[in-house]
Parts: C-alpha cells; sequence; structure tokens
C-alpha cells in the first residue's frame, strides 16, 4: 500500500504527460527530460514570479478599498508592511521568526535521517514493508494537532517537543518518495551493475543513488515546506517563542496587521524553502 | 513544476484573503428581520466548548426566560478571541466574553458593547503545590509560573497580578504550556500555575493535591465575563439586547438559587460526556457562585457594571502596554439593561 501511493505521487510530481510515460526511466531518458526542462526555465520563471506576487498585492488593495473592511478583519497591505517594520525594529520579528526556523530546521533534519534510513531499508526488504506498513499508515491518521499536546507534555515544553513534531510530519513524505525512488529504478540496471563487478556501495553510490535522487528531491521539497507547519502547530499548542507564538498572541491583541505578519512570514519560509531545495535539484541533477 | 507553482501559491493566498473576507461582507446581524409572529431567532456564542461553566445560559435556555422574551436561542461554541471578532463584523450579534478582551479588542476598532456584567470578580488564581510554598504574590519572585499562552485572562490576570506587588515579567520565568496546567504542576514542571479559579483548584484538590492560591481579585481590578453585542445591533435592536440581557441575567439568577438543580438539567443535555464527573463539577458550580455576585450587586442587581472597574481595568491593560490606540468608556460598557 505504501509503494502504490508512493507511485501515484510520484507520477504527480513529475507531471509525466503520456509522452513521457511509455518510457521506461532510463538514465539517458531522463537526463534528456532534465536539460530540456531546464532549458525552459529561466525566462517564465523571472518574469512570472514578480507579476503574479504584485498582482495578489494589488487584488489584496482592491479588495480592502472595494468592501471597506476595518483593519481587524482585513488590514490593507501597507498597513501589514508598516507593522512588519515595527516587529522588525523592536526585535519581536526575528526572536519569532529565529524559533521557528531552528526548530524546523532541525525536525527535518531529524525526519530526513529516520525517512531516508528506514526507506532504504523498506525499498530492499519487502518483508519488512509489510511489518511496518500499518504503523506507518496508522502514524498517518493521527491529526498532528491531537498528539502535539500529548507530546509536549512527555517531552517537557522546550525544544525537544517542536522538533519531533515537526520531524513527524517531515517523514512520511520523504519516507514514501525515498521508497518508490529506490523501487522504480530498472532492476537490469542494478543487474548490469552487478555482472560488471560493482560492489555494494557502488550499486548505492553510482546506480541507486542518483536514481532515486530527483523522486527523493521531491519528498524533500514536501517535507521540508510541511517542517514550517509542524514547528508551527506545536508552538501553537505551546511555546514562548515562533511564529506559531506570534499568531495567538496577535489574534489576542485582535492586532490583526500582526496575524498577517506572521503568515505571510510563514508562506515566505515556505517558498524560499521550496526555491532553496529547487536550486540544490538543479544542481544536483546536472551532472 | 516550478514554473507553477508560484503562481498557484499567490492565487491560492489571494483567494484565501478573499474567502476570509467573505463573510463579512455587509453585516446583516444575527437575527433575521421580518416581523413574522413567532420567536426571534438569535444566536448567543459562548467563547468554549460545551461546558457546565456556561450554566446560566443554559438554565435560561431550559427554564423558558429567553422563550419567554420571544426569542429563540441557539449556543455557539467557540474561542472567545474569534466570537469577538464575528461580533464586531457583524457577523453574530451577541456573545459572553471577558471585559479585558473587549478593552483590548475595543482600542483596535472592533466596535463592540459590553451590556451585561456575568462574573463580578475576575475568576483567575495562581496555583501552586502547598510545598512549593508560594502564598503571596511576592513568593513568585524567581519562580517558573506555567500560562497557557501569552494571550487570553490567564496572562492578562498574571501579569495585572505580578505589577500588584511591584514585579514584572522579568522577575519570574513564564513558560507556555497550553491548557495544560493540571498535568504541569503535578508532574514538577513548572511551580505555578495560571488557570480558572473555579477550575483548576477544583481539579487539582480532587487530585488529592494539597494547593495554595492567590486569587488575581484580591489584588487588582479587572473587568471580567459578562454579555457582549456590537455598536450596529444596540443602536438597530436595542429591544432585543434588552430581551437577550434580562432574560440571560435570569439564568444566573437562577444558578444561584438553585445550583444542583441546575446541574442535574444542563448535565445530560448539554455536556453528558462530563457526567462521570459530577462531583467535581458540582464544586465547579459553588465556587463560581460568589465570582458572580458583589457588594454593588446586591444593591444594583446581577449584571450591573461598576465604572470603577471599567475606569481601573483600562488604566490597567495600558500600563500593561495592551491597548492599540485609545478606549473611550461610555462606548465600552452600558448599564441601561441592568434593572433595579
Amino acid at each position: 500500500m505504501v509503494s502504490a501511493a508512493g507511485t501515484s505521487r510520484v507520477r504527480e510530481e513529475r507531471g509525466g504527460g503520456p509522452a513521457r510515460s511509455e518510457e521506461r526511466a532510463t538514465a539517458q531518458g531522463r537526463e534528456r527530460r532534465e536539460r530540456r526542462g531546464m532549458a525552459r526555465r529561466p525566462w517564465p520563471g523571472a518574469l512570472t514570479v514578480p507579476l503574479s506576487l504584485l498582482g495578489g498585492l494589488l487584488a489584496w488593495k482592491l479588495l480592502v478599498v472595494a468592501r471597506d473592511y476595518p483593519a481587524f478583519v482585513l488590514p490593507a497591505p501597507e498597513r501589514v508592511a508598516a507593522r512588519f517594520l515595527l516587529a522588525l525594529r523592536d526585535g519581536t520579528w526575528w526572536r519569532h521568526t529565529e524559533a521557528t526556523l531552528v526548530e524546523s530546521l532541525a525536525g527535518f533534519a531529524l525526519g530526513f535521517a529516520i525517512a531516508t534510513v528506514l526507506g532504504y531499508l523498506l525499498a530492499k526488504s519487502p518483508p519488512l514493508e509489510r511489518v511496518v506498513a500499518p504503523y506507518l499508515a496508522a502514524s498517518q491518521a493521527l491529526p498532528v494537532v491531537a498528539i502535539a499536546p500529548l507530546l509536549l507534555l512527555w517531552f517537557g515544553f522546550g525544544l525537544l517537543p517542536k522538533v519531533l513534531i515537526a520531524a513527524l510530519v517531515v517523514f512520511f513524505p520523504i519516507l514514501i518518495n525515498t521508497v518508490s525512488g529506490l523501487r522504480q529504478i530498472d532492476p537490469a540496471l542494478r543487474d548490469v551493475a552487478l555482472v560488471f563487478g560493482a560492489t555494494r556501495r557502488q550499486l548505492f553510490t553510482l546506480v541507486e543513488l542518483p536514481l532515486a535522487l530527483p523522486t527523493l528531491l521531491s519528498g524533500v521539497k514536501i517535507g521540508f515546506t510541511l517542517a514550517i507547519t509542524g514547528a508551527t502547530v506545536a508552538e501553537f499548542i505551546g511555546a514562548d517563542r515562533g511564529l506559531g507564538v506570534l499568531l495567538n498572541i496577535s489574534n489576542g491583541l485582535f492586532d490583526t496587521p500582526l496575524l498577517f505578519v506572521a503568515l505571510l512570514t510563514l508562506v515566505g519560509l515556505a517558498m524560499l524553502a521550496y526555491g532553496l531545495v529547487t536550486a540544490l535539484e538543479r544542481a544536483l541533477i546536472r551532472w | 513544476m516550478q514554473r507553477l507553482t508560484i503562481p498557484i501559491l499567490t492565487l491560492l493566498i489571494a483567494l484565501t484573503i478573499a474567502a476570509c473576507g467573505g463573510p463579512a461582507a455587509p453585516a446583516s446581524g444575527g437575527a433575521p428581520a421580518g416581523a413574522t409572529p413567532g420567536p426571534t431567532k438569535v444566536a448567543l456564542a459562548l467563547g468554549y466548548i460545551p461546558d457546565v461553566q456556561f450554566a446560566p445560559f443554559y438554565m435560561a435556555q431550559e427554564r423558558g426566560f429567553y422563550g419567554a422574551e420571544g426569542l429563540d436561542v441557539e449556543f455557539r461554541h467557540t474561542t472567545s478571541t474569534d466570537l469577538l471578532k464575528l461580533i464586531g463584523t457583524g457577523e453574530l450579534s451577541f456573545g459572553v466574553a471577558s471585559g479585558d478582551e473587549v478593552l483590548v479588542a475595543r482600542s483596535q476598532g472592533v466596535p463592540l458593547v459590553y451590556v451585561g456584567a456575568w462574573f463580578q470578580k475576575f475568576p483567575i488564581s495562581v496555583i501552586a503545590l502547598e510545598k512549593a510554598g508560594i502564598r503571596r504574590v511576592g513568593d513568585l519572585k524567581g519562580r517558573t509560573i506555567g500560562v497557557p499562552g501569552r494571550f487570553g485572562a490567564t496572562y492578562v490576570g498574571l501579569r495585572a497580578l505580578l505589577l500588584s506587588a511591584g514585579l514584572s515579567e522579568s522577575d519570574v520565568q513564564i513558560r507556555e504550556i497550553g491548557f495544560k496546567q493540571v498535568q504541569a504542576l503535578t508532574e514538577g514542571q513548572v511551580e505555578a500555575v495560571v488557570g480558572y479559579t473555579n477550575n483548576e483548584p477544583v481539579q487539582l484538590r480532587a487530585l488529592g493535591q494539597a494547593i495554595t492560591t492567590i486569587e488575581v481579585f484580591d489584588h487588582v481590578t479587572l473587568a471580567s465575563n459578562g454579555i457582549v453585542t456590537n455598536e450596529k445591533t444596540l443602536r438597530e435592536r436595542p429591544e432585543l439586547v434588552e430581551k437577550l440581557v434580562r432574560a440571560s441575567l435570569r439564568g444566573i439568577e437562577d444558578v444561584i438559587a438553585r445550583p444542583d438543580e441546575a446541574l442535574d438539567t444542563v448535565l445530560p443535555k448539554y455536556t453528558p460526556e462530563a457526567a462521570p464527573r459530577r462531583e467535581i463539577l458540582r464544586q465547579v458550580v459553588q465556587v463560581s457562585l460568589p465570582l458572580w455576585q458583589s457588594e454593588q450587586t446586591a444593591q444594583r442587581g446581577i449584571g450591573y457594571s461598576d465604572p470603577a472597574v471599567w475606569t481601573a481595568s483600562r488604566d490597567l491593560l495600558r500600563r500593561l502596554n495592551l491597548l492599540g490606540g485609545e478606549v473611550d468608556l461610555d462606548k465600552v460598557y452600558t448599564n441601561r439593561f441592568v434593572s433595579k
């Protein structure tokens, strides 16, 4: 069940159209595809992003003006910007952003480490997968908001429970992508490598890792942004710093502009994380 | 993938914003127009999940006080911050919330009016295990104190209490522990917790813990829970406000007069899940009753708002730096719906 879900996600992620689906993932085909994709990337990306952001801001401003919303309902963008500058100057913004960054990075690292190791083992051993699969499925049935208070209770109110919650959220998508990334490798390639006398380590570094990397990185992309959400949820339940705390504080103060500052910071962090992984993806898959 | 993601993200954000603004559209008020002879439908928002603490409002319903005023009241349970915002936009007409929150919201331009006091004493306590030796506010210095978060009545109450003894937040260690005060205290994760006078102390004693409490209302004056509406409803439908307040205050009086009966009525119908905890809840109600009354209410009736309390509350919140802008107290509360 794990691998089935994984494969369908891989297809979505890749956006593999009918023209592509018939080609099995041979190393050559993939390389060609990557190059083609990269050649097309630069100009639309450079133009659409600022334009769409500008459009979004404009639509936001228009909405406020047209419907005459009071600031506590929907503050105008310039009010949010002014509030942001104030929070930046008095140190509020960085104090909370820093905490969320630390928690989500640590949570991501932990979740990533466990998920890739376990993912490798599961991909190699179908019997192990059959044993573990029900627990994996079960872990996904638990809403994070529901177990976060329990983790806080068990692990105290420091950094650890927040990191654990972020790791928990990150874990599953990376695991799934690791497993499916390894599973989709053409067994023939592995056989060829073995016939030519590749060692286990060579098999891993020269065949399995490079071929599974694109899928793995898709998982990282999702996982990285999820880590931020996980950390925020944990902070929401009980923390003294972090963007989740800032959300709570601004809500309690009816300071909607500050609430927007926190929300937009979360959006910015997610976009930044996504962009970084995308850049990493390009750098790694260029060879 | 990457080419599409950012425009899509932006679009999603724009849509989300639009959707958030949506329901707040032209303020329609909670009650429908039309002079049909049937009862007037009105929603009353309560700032927590269904809980025995709301017994006065449930009893006003069950005893037909609302019905006698021609009202068909429907309870909505949400958080108190959210309900105040919804009342502010006109999405809801009535709710129950704390006076300090109303002041903070007013300072941010939320057009709320407090039309009937329910609690006369700010129901927040600092609770410690007896062995910690925390008996006076001054004993809190240097201690680790757990609060649900840096928001809401517990946080405001703690800061006000510290201020009353010349202490500030930096003289203590504040830990955000969510609503896990009982566990955090018994597990020894903090030395004191801030909770509701009529809840956590009762729960802790029921667990057999020897505790000491410091009552915020013994040291500071803060306006507490009451019935809140918005300026529009007050201006356009004062008779509706009058009816809702009158019937709700009768509910408070009824619970004061017959607390056990109230429990028997409320428990099975509104909080059946809590039935096994009947004895604790009975104590919760018993502890609550004196918080709803004062010398003022003995003279002027249940629901009375003491102007001195509001002035003191505003000044205190300003000193705590919680007010966003100016607050005109004449617009914040009124006693015109309180009889006697």
